[in-house]
């Protein structure tokens, strides 16, 4: 195997006491030389070698420089020193700075050139695939962190989807007795106690506002049973805008539309995913107290990379290949925090205190975008926005595949 | 004019009793409370009611079996029955067309008003 080396070096007659050692050493060697740190770091970028020998005192700088420019531009190198007689302390330095290895210009360097070379690209070898094999360990420690997590997620929807009816029922027939009752009241009292009055009004306001969050639980339960069809989506997200139009001009909010004309139809549950843009759209709105702008894109595109969720498996919702229908929902508002991010599709996670909602609109978008067998994934950057994406399946291709 | 009759089954005692007052408030209406849904066919008998308003959960016998209890009878099978439900909400009563087997329903909680609404149209 040919092993290139560089020599950086601006002595001749130790280039050429180098060249000498190394064919001497093995036919193996190929050596280049440059003549200054200059031209030396552009042989190393620009070429691959397996090892570099430098002289410490070059005519334009040092070998410290060098090897700091290398590590500055991220290039992995093993880098030897060449030192003269003495001047170990330096080269003690350089090997703090990622050297591989020193070698003295002295009567020994003939007889030691070689081995340290090879030691050099052995160690460097070890040290690749250390490195290779931690970042594999960190991305299995990744992937496995995210799989928990989706589990984690996955569990608390069904134990809420769960819960759902049963709540619905224990808590809708106490607000059935308040409401009645107030009503009984109502008739009761005369004009004059406007006090009592006032108070009464405030109760069945509150018995609206309770029953509001068990509607929410009920639709988060009930999204199993969806009527999947071929579906246009820009027409879906038309009707989802007429319904929230007069807030994007209260709010004072500039929609701009890029959607794709002619996208494929996606498989999808019309109503569904009508309430999931609602919710989208309503988030950005609420994201924007002071006004703003909300791009909505659709596309189609083919997945062509394999990630999470996407590849040949069993268990996987798009095959790699497949069409899939991109929607995106980006507003300019406030952003949302790292620490919320984690947090925004679990169910009851709210930032908009007691009135804002029950908390439930994000994780039932989710559970929606699940049962479409789809994604939904979300970006955000504080003071600048977030980007809602959905991913829904092109329905020629579920059709095709499913005969 | 007579009053009309109105039975309601529902093992709830406080909306029932609740439920009472606010339609005899009317004075349109005689009402007959029921919670016990074992009881519910005998007390239909007796009463004769010109609706009956029936819950869907209760314990022991629900508001499914009480109506096909009360099929099984000649004069009771064409007493119009309007079930009272906490499960389904009141937007879904339209998709449902509004009714449960052949019966229409009332989701909950309903107000005295929306409750008269539909009793009338069953009943005028």
């Amino acid at each position: 195997m040919i092993l290139k080396i560089l020599l950086i070096e601006d002595n001749p007659d130790h280039i050429e006491i180098t060249k000498r050692i190394l064919r001497k050493a093995s036919e193996d060697y190929q050596l280049d030389v440059a003549m200054d740190s200059r031209e030396g770091l552009k042989m190393i970028f620009e070429g691959s070698y397996d090892a570099v020998l430098c002289d410490y005192r070059l005519p334009d700088s040092t070998a410290l420089d060098v090897l700091k420019e290398i590590n500055n531009k991220n290039k992995k190198v093993p880098f030897i020193v060449v030192t003269a007689l003495g001047n170990e302390k330096v080269a003690v330095d350089m090997m703090k700075e990622g050297a591989y290895d020193y070698i003295v210009k002295d009567v020994l360097y003939s007889d030691t050139l070689d081995m340290i070379i090879k030691k050099a690209i052995d160690r460097y070898g070890v040290n690749k695939e250390k490195e290779r094999l931690e970042k594999e360990i960190i991305k299995a420690y990744r992937g496995l962190k995210e799989t928990q997590g989706q589990l984690i997620q996955a569990e608390k929807l069904s134990a809420v989807g769960q819960l759902a009816s049963g709540v619905a029922h224990e808590v809708r027939n106490p607000l059935g007795i308040i409401l009645q009752g107030v009503n009984y009241l109502e008739k009761k009292i005369s004009a004059k106690e406007t006090d009592i009055y006032e108070i009464l009004i405030m109760l069945k306001d509150n018995v609206k506002r309770a029953d509001k969050i068990i509607n929410a639980l009920l639709d988060f339960s009930r999204v199993a049973s969806l009527d999947l069809k071929p579906e246009d989506v820009n027409s879906i997200l038309e009707v989802s805008i007429s319904l929230v139009r007069t807030r994007f001009k209260f709010e004072n909010i500039d929609v701009i539309m890029e959607t794709k004309q002619g996208i494929p139809s996606a498989l999808a549950d019309k109503n569904k995913l009508e309430q999931v843009f609602i919710n989208l759209l309503l988030n950005a709105i609420q994201a924007m107290p002071a006004g703003g702008k909300i791009i909505i894109r659709t596309y189609d595109k083919i997945l062509e990379e394999i990630k999470k969720g996407i590849g040949r498996r069993e268990g996987d919702y798009f095959r790699v290949g497949e069409k899939a229908i991109i929607i995106e929902i980006e507003d300019t508002g406030s952003g949302i925090s790292e620490e919320n991010l984690k947090k925004i599709f679990d169910p009851f996670f709210t930032t908009k205190g007691p009135t804002g909602g029950a908390g439930l609109g994000l994780s039932v978008t989710q559970n929606i975008i699940n049962e479409h067998k789809g994604f939904i994934s979300v970006e955000s950057q504080i003071g600048k926005g977030t980007k809602l994406t959905v991913i829904l399946h092109a329905a020629e291709d579920v059709l095709k595949r499913e005969g | 004019m007579d009053k009309k009759k109105i039975l309601i089954i529902d093992d709830e005692e406080g909306f029932t009793k609740l439920v009472k007052l606010n339609l005899e408030e009317t004075g349109e209406y005689m009402v007959k409370i029921e919670n016990n849904s074992s009881n519910a066919f005998k007390t239909a008998k007796e009463f004769k009611p010109d609706l009956i308003l029936l819950d869907i959960m209760m314990p022991g016998m629900d508001g499914g079996d009480v109506a096909s209890e009360l099929k099984t009878d000649n004069v009771l099978k064409d007493i119009p029955v309007v079930f009272l439900t906490a499960i389904i909400r009141e937007d879904e009563m339209d998709s449902q067309d509004g009714s449960i087997g052949g019966h229409p329903f009332i989701a909950k909680p309903v107000s005295a008003k929306d409750l008269i609404k539909h009793i009338k149209k069953y009943i005028g």
